[in-house]
Parts: C-alpha cells; sequence; structure tokens
C-alpha cells in the first residue's frame, strides 16, 4: 500500500512540475515539497492537492480531503515533504504506518 | 465537445430552469436538490442530497468526475430563504440559511475548482440577490448569507484566476418561484418599485447572465457581481 501511495504522489508531483516546468531530479521520500528549500510554492501545493485526490480517488477508489482540520493544524506539515505526504495519505485512508 | 455543468437545487425554480437550458444546448448536466428530481432527459443526472453535507456533495462530485472526467461549469444556485424581524429569527434557522447559501456554495466551490485546477480551466457562478445591495428589512440573514457569497467570490476569483477559472456572481431581483411565494404581494410590489425596471425577472433574465458569465469568451471576466432590474450594488 506505501509504494501504491508514493507512486500516487511521486505521479502527482512529476505532472505539476512539468507542467510549471520545475526540475525534478529523482524525487523520494525527502523531496521537500514546500517551505524552506522546496520545489512548490503555494499555488503549486494547491495543484499538487488537487492532482493527489484525484489518482486517490482514480486508483483507490476512496475520496479524500487532503486539506483537512488535522492536516492544516499539524505541527509538522503534511505538506512538507514527500514522506510527510505518503504517511498522511495513508494515515487518511486507515492504513497502518 | 458538450459542456459538463452541475447545478445545484435544480428540482424546481430557478435552478429547474437552468438545468433545462443547459440540457437543451447538449451539455451534459448534473443536478442536485434534498427532494427528488423533476427533469428526465438521457444527459441528466439527479443526486439527492443536502448541499451542506460535505460527504453527499463529496460523493457526488467523485461520482460526475468518474462518469464524465470533468466539471465544465458550475452554478451554485441552490438558496433558502426566510423573512422574519431580526428579533424573531431563531437561532437554527440562521444557520440552516448559512448552511445551505453559504456554506453549500463554499463546498461545490472547493470540490469543483479542484477539478477544475486540472483542467486549467472552469467557469463557476454563485448566486446572490438584490436583497444584499438593497438591505431589505426582514431578510438579515438571508442578506447576510448573500453577502458572504459575494466575499467568497471575488475571493476566489482571485485565488483561482491562476488555473484559468472565473468566478462570478448572479444577483436576481425577484423572480416567480416558491422562494419567494411567501412574502405579501404588497411587500413585492413595494421592492419592484426600488429596481429600475419596475417588473419580476423572469428566468430568462438570469440564464442570460449565467450564459455571458459561462461563455468560453468571458476567460477576462471575473469576480464581477450583476444585479437584475438595474439595482446598483
Ligand atoms: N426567486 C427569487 O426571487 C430570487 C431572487 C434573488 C435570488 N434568488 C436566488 O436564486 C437561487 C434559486 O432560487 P429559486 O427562487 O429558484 O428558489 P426555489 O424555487 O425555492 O428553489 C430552490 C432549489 O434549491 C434546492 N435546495 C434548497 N435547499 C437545499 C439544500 N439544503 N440542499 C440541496 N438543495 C437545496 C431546492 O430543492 P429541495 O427543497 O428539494 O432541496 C430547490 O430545487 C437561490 O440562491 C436564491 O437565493 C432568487
Amino acid at each position: 500500500m506505501r509504494e501504491t501511495v508514493m507512486n500516487i504522489v511521486l505521479q502527482g508531483l512529476k505532472s505539476i512540475c512539468a507542467d510549471s516546468d520545475i526540475r525534478l531530479d529523482s524525487p523520494g521520500t525527502a523531496t521537500v515539497l514546500y517551505g524552506p528549500g522546496g520545489l512548490l510554492d503555494s499555488i503549486g501545493i494547491v495543484a499538487l492537492v488537487a492532482e493527489i485526490e484525484q489518482l486517490v480517488s482514480r486508483d483507490l477508489g476512496r475520496s479524500v480531503t487532503l486539506a483537512d482540520d488535522r492536516s492544516m493544524s499539524m505541527k509538522h506539515s503534511p505538506f512538507a515533504t514527500v514522506g510527510a505526504l505518503v504517511d498522511y495519505i495513508l494515515t487518511l485512508t486507515g492504513e497502518k504506518l | 465537445m458538450s459542456r459538463v455543468v452541475l447545478v445545484t437545487g435544480t428540482s424546481r425554480g430557478i435552478g429547474c430552469g437552468l438545468a433545462q437550458h443547459f440540457l437543451d444546448q447538449g451539455c451534459k448536466v448534473a443536478g442536485c436538490s434534498r427532494g427528488g428530481s423533476s427533469i428526465t432527459h438521457p444527459s441528466y443526472t439527479h443526486f439527492q442530497l443536502d448541499v451542506s453535507d460535505e460527504t453527499a456533495v463529496l460523493a457526488m462530485v467523485r461520482a460526475v468526475l468518474e462518469t464524465h472526467g470533468t466539471i465544465d461549469v458550475l452554478l451554485n444556485n441552490a438558496g433558502i430563504a426566510s423573512m422574519n424581524h431580526l428579533t424573531l429569527t431563531p437561532y437554527a434557522s440562521a444557520r440552516k440559511i448559512f448552511d445551505t447559501n453559504f456554506f453549500g456554495s463554499f463546498l461545490f466551490l472547493r470540490e469543483s475548482a479542484k477539478a477544475m485546477i486540472r483542467e486549467k480551466a472552469g467557469r463557476i457562478v454563485n448566486f446572490t440577490s438584490v436583497a444584499m445591495p438593497l438591505s431589505l428589512e426582514g431578510e438579515a440573514m438571508y442578506a447576510a448569507s448573500k453577502a458572504a457569497v459575494e466575499s467568497l467570490t471575488r475571493i476566489a476569483s482571485k485565488e483561482l484566476a491562476p488555473f484559468g477559472i472565473t468566478v462570478n456572481a448572479v444577483g436576481p431581483c425577484p423572480v416567480s418561484t416558491d422562494l419567494v411565494a411567501g412574502v405579501p404581494e404588497a411587500k413585492m410590489q413595494a421592492l419592484l418599485l426600488r429596481q429600475a425596471i419596475h417588473r419580476y425577472a423572469g428566468i430568462d433574465d438570469v440564464t442570460n447572465v449565467v450564459d455571458f458569465f459561462v461563455s468560453e469568451k468571458s476567460a477576462f471576466v471575473t469576480g464581477q457581481i450583476v444585479y437584475l432590474g438595474g439595482v446598483g450594488g
């Protein structure tokens, strides 16, 4: 399951980066998405969230809302890195980490 | 390719007229209301839900995307009104008005916008009312909910502009639907006199403004509120 979610996040990230001409070198768990040194600005994060929610719905058959009360108030943002986002999606879809 | 149009509040009144209008143009229309559908057409799908039920809204948007792949146009039409003096307005009824008119519009806007962001195109039309600029007595909660819708419209137009999505609002003056059926005729006539053109609006008058906002040529028109009947903002 983790691998499926990882693939979803990477697929979403590649598509957003391609759209915005952002260079993406071998992305992985530690890739910083947002914040200092991050790949995306706030508009990029908005686009990524929309893309990933759609991929989760298509590939996992589940509706998830990534920007929910929990994620917006978390001390460590689930949008900070690829790994954090994968963990958060697994939590939302009820999978054990 | 025919456009996919999502209209809320399609069981009767303006929403029903809008749904029929877009079906006549060959669009695929998805509509909703708490009650059943009054439209039978091969290109129409009805969802029975309350627009303020987040889970149901998510499920509807997902189902529309699964069937049609996209949402080109969102018409946030569903709305309720309740005429009452401020001091006689139950808290529950104030909440219900905001839940339907404002939070319902917000939920559909948020979820449809995500689909439109992926397409880098989309048209969203929200529904306000002349009750807002005219600050009508007896309509404090209704007008306040529409003020919130207008604010949402203006800010959403800025936040969604980078994705090629326009967000506008139409503010009808009175249209003879169930929404105003309970208002005494004398009050309605007094209201019509406050417009530049002293008559009820027809559903066609509303459709005309909506057509302008959703036209593919209106890509540079966003964040606008258009009132009918010559009422100023
Ligand atoms: N008519 C006017 O004079 C006038 C003037 C200015 C602005 N407007 C605005 O125009 C819009 C349409 O008004 P209208 O006159 O067509 O009203 P209407 O005839 O009363 O119809 C309202 C529609 O919305 C649906 N609806 C209401 N609450 C809902 C909810 N919680 N969830 C899902 N659907 C809901 C109703 O179906 P169910 O009851 O089955 O749910 C119905 O299909 C509203 O936003 C209104 O504020 C109307």
